[in-house]
């Protein structure tokens, strides 16, 4: 029983983190916060969806489709909504004021072109059950936590040894400076939405199998906005511990309030931290060229 | 005079006024009323979110939630309880200020983290609104709500319901108007503008913010009581977040920092919604759609586009003649020259690894000019940022007139007196020259909430005087032919000068200089070498400046010390100091002295 809710929760918690990256890897670089960031999720979810009832019975080229096209939203999120704005002397209020129109609008457009019923994913990939020596888990679980540890290593790696990965960092840690020092900010900005919307796409392919898809699952951006704080927003290993912590205290919370009230515990947690530690578990490292 | 001024300050509201008025004689049919009667509810969530949006610079994404609660109070209260519907609608606003007293410690968090923490307070709501029980009657919500009775009057007609949100729009119009117009309007302006300047001059960022916020809050509540008095019902739908952007349209459209930009957005999104009724799933994307063309092509709504046109004159800027007073008897500070006003003990400042700041005594001596000079990344920023509270010393202690202030608040220390520049000069650029200055008389005046609503005659006298001494100070810098010119719009030199006269405003007992000469031609830096002086000998300021120009500083200043890699390398008479063979080795490098 306990073990159950530790692996669901880990799960669950697991695709927080993708997200919480997502928010942190965008803030980090560009100083974006996009609110909507959870309804790239949902785009993720609904692609997957269709991919796999009607394309392909194979789950992973499903991900990486979703993966894909999330992604290219974000990239066009971008290109057409961030990026115009700030060239054109925005100031952040107003690129906060367009992610609110993104949060909108995205919905609605994957409403009139999913409709507005939950779709849940066939049966035949959340029923399979893994041995673990003397008890079972469910290999949904089990695969979320799989691949999302895979992806978490990956991004480290590619943080640290890649070229692409390091000019990133540092565009992250003082964009002026990393400029004046030849590096091409807008396309490494560029790509870093492009990953970051590919990340909450995958996110998306895992929730739907747990729960379903549908046009309002972006509401998940909030909770795992929850968790980038509690890890220290901007920092991306703190998303990570965020993420899972999250997802741990909302499977062990939840058995103990009736279901109608178990968003409140995340929404609570956001506010709560909000209001008495708000540089998160391991803080905020300032970037430079705020100052 | 007095007449023009007071068509301009509520020439608006009185067209308004009149408009209502024919509305209400003339329209008869019941589905114009109700819809004029919800865009008028919705225009006073607007003007509310204004304040808390367009001037104390929050981004509240709960605004529809704090609706709610008005909405749910006034109805438990009438249909549970039996309330007079006076005393409920007083109640719902009441009860929306406590609650958004809770959020309130929220609000000296950057806009990105508020934003964020009241999406999800008003998913929180939805949550208690819809699982309530009895008390709020779930999803179905509570039908049959009593209609209101105003001393004897009972509001049971759509047109007298039109009446009554008009009368409150029309006090609460009024009620802000005159909320912004003195200290606390002009301070929302500032930190909205620039924070870090606002808190410098003393203003407590985080206290000034809540207050905008709270009252915003209050206003929505009573919105919300009205609405639900007028449907008789209440359910958990029309409190979502997503009600809460389509206020945020509102004001966005309308303009930030415009009540009458409001206005306009809250009428015009309400009757926009009710064209786009017939294709409800296309109408958040047409929303979304315009606010992002918004944004990208004039973030600053309608208001921004008019302002654009519309020539400012002077005369409209003139709320006040200028009366003369004593700015000697204003800006004088103690004439004992032996008393020691600031000190520094060891301090010291570390960034992580790197030791910006390395064991630094110094002293201060009341009206002096004390000049700081050192290399490029010596540390001299980093220096005054440590002393006036923007950085907390490492180790170290900073006095100040006896008083320990090390790693006290930027704003507290600015309230006692120590004001600075900053070294990029930061203005309040949507504001004028004499309105900056004026922003800095924020510590010495009184006049708050309570007053500005009022405005007795105590609260005209202090405005006077603010805006008198703001006037003499300009004159004083020579900023005079530019004072109603907006700050936007000034040339580099003229804003340093503004920046000063700002600073000169909140009555510095140390006025430290960051850089003051970097950027201006010879004449503009020869003028500023004889306002200092004026500054010193005048009034009896003590000046602090951090500068590179050694000529200009060896020229004016007292005393001198020189900083390198975060040490301090010599202290004494500005002839000592530049004589000083490490000070040469360090600053000037190897050169042969004549050349310096």
């Amino acid at each position: 029983m306990y073990l159950d809710i530790l692996v669901s929760g880990l799960a669950v918690g697991c695709i927080y983190s993708l997200i919480a990256m997502s928010y942190s890897l965008i803030f980090r670089s560009s100083g974006v916060l996009n609110i909507g960031t959870g309804e790239f999720v949902m785009v993720g979810g609904l692609v997957g969806y269709s991919v796999i009832s009607t394309l392909t019975t194979n789950y992973y080229l499903s991900i990486i489709i979703a993966m894909v096209i999330a992604g290219t939203v974000g990239y066009l999120a971008n290109t057409l909504v961030f990026h115009p704005i700030q060239k054109r002397g925005g100031q952040d209020v107003h690129v906060l004021i367009a992610s609110i129109a993104i949060l909108i609008s995205l919905p609605q457009i994957g409403a009139l072109l999913w409709g507005a019923e939950p779709l849940s994913f066939p049966n035949n990939i959340s029923q399979g059950q893994v041995n673990l020596g003397v008890t079972q888990i469910s290999g949904m679980s089990f695969l979320i936590i799989l691949l999302s540890f895979a992806i978490m290593i990956v991004f480290q790696v590619f943080f640290r040894f890649t070229r692409l990965g390091q000019a990133m960092r540092a565009i992250a840690d003082d964009r002026i400076m990393s400029q004046l020092l030849g590096v091409n900010n807008h396309k490494y900005i560029a790509i870093i939405f492009l990953i970051a919307g590919g990340l909450t796409g995958i996110a998306g392919v895992l929730l739907g199998p747990i729960y379903y898809a549908s046009y309002d699952m972006g509401t998940i951006g909030v909770k795992a906005f929850a968790a980038a704080v509690v890890g220290g927003f901007g920092n991306v290993t703190g998303a990570v511990i965020g993420g899972i912590l999250l997802g741990l205290i909302e499977a062990f919370g939840g058995t103990m309030v009736s279901s109608q009230f178990r968003d409140l515990i995340l929404y609570g947690i956001l506010i709560a931290v909000m209001l008495f530690r708000p540089t998160g578990i391991l803080g905020i490292k300032q970037r430079r060229d705020t100052a | 005079m007095m007449n023009q001024s007071v068509l301009k300050k509520y020439g608006t509201l009185i067209g308004a006024l009149g408009i209502l008025l024919v509305i209400a004689l003339f329209v008869q049919s019941n589905y114009m009323l109700s819809l004029l009667s919800q865009a008028v509810i919705y225009t006073i969530l607007a003007v509310s979110l204004q304040l808390i949006f367009g001037y104390a610079g929050q981004v509240s994404m709960a605004h529809a939630g704090f609706f709610g609660i008005g909405a749910y109070t006034s109805a438990i209260l009438t249909y549970h309880y039996d309330w007079n519907f006076v005393l409920a609608f007083l109640m719902a606003g009441v009860v929306a200020a406590i609650v958004s007293l809770i959020l309130s410690p929220m609000a000296k968090l950057g806009e990105i983290y508020f934003a964020m923490s009241t999406l999800a307070f008003n998913l929180i709501l939805t949550i208690v609104f819809a699982n309530g029980g009895n008390l709020t009657g779930g999803w179905n919500g509570l039908p049959g709500i009593p209609f209101p009775n105003i001393f004897g009057w009972v509001v049971d007609s759509k047109k007298e319901f039109f009446i009554l949100a008009s009368i409150v729009l029309i006090v609460q119009y009024l009620f802000m108007i005159r909320l912004t117009e003195g200290r606390l309007g002009r301070n929302f302006r500032a930190i909205r503008d620039n924070q870090l300047a606002a808190s410098s001059l003393g203003i407590n960022i985080g206290l000034t913010k809540i207050k905008g916020f709270i009252l915003g809050c209050f206003w929505a509540g009573l919105a919300g009581s009205v609405m639900v008095h007028m449907y008789a019902f209440v359910s958990p739908e029309p409190f979502s977040f997503h009600e809460s952007i389509t206020v945020i349209l509102m004001v966005v459209l309308g303009g930030l920092g415009s009540f009458v930009g409001a206005l306009f957005g809250g009428f015009g999104i309400t009757f926009l919604n009710e064209v786009l009724k017939e294709i409800p799933l296309y109408r958040p994307i047409f929303y979304g759609l315009f606010i992002v063309v918004m944004m990208i092509f004039w973030p600053n709504g309608l208001y921004g586009l008019v302002k654009k046109f519309q020539k400012q004159t002077k005369e409209t800027l003139i709320k006040y003649t200028k009366i003369n007073l004593s700015l000697k008897k204003y800006l004088s500070q103690s004439k004992d020259t032996n008393q020691t006003i600031l000190k520094m003990d060891h301090v010291t400042k570390q960034f992580g690894g790197v030791v910006a700041l390395d064991n630094v005594d110094l002293e201060v001596k009341q009206g002096q000019v004390f000049g700081l000079i050192g290399p490029n990344g010596a540390g001299k920023t980093t220096f005054i940022n440590t002393i006036t509270g923007l950085e907390k010393p490492t180790i170290g202690k900073v006095t100040f007139l006896d008083e320990d202030i090390s790693g006290k608040p930027m704003y507290y220390v600015g309230a006692k007196g120590m004001v600075r520049t900053f070294q990029t000069s930061k203005l309040f650029n949507s504001m004028t020259v004499v309105e900056n200055v004026m922003v800095g008389t924020s510590t010495i005046l009184k006049n708050d909430i309570g007053m500005a609503i009022l405005q007795n005659k105590e609260y005209h006298i202090e405005e006077q005087k603010a805006y008198s001494i703001a006037m003499s100070i300009v004159n004083l810098v020579g900023l005079e032919d530019k004072a109603f010119d907006l700050c936007a719009n000034l040339s580099y030199g003229h804003r340093r000068l503004v920046e000063i006269a700002r600073a000169l405003a909140s009555q510095p007992k140390v006025l430290f200089l960051d850089e003051p000469a970097a950027g201006l031609n010879l004449k503009e830096r020869e003028n500023l070498k004889d306002l200092i002086i004026r500054l010193r000998n005048e009034f009896g300021i003590t000046i602090f400046i951090v500068e590179h120009d050694l000529n200009l500083l060896s020229k004016i200043c007292d005393h001198m010390a020189v900083l390198n890699f975060g040490k301090k390398i010599a202290d004494g008479l500005p002839q000592a100091v530049v004589n000083d063979p490490e000070v040469i080795q360090a600053y000037l490098g190897r050169r042969d002295k004549k050349h310096a």
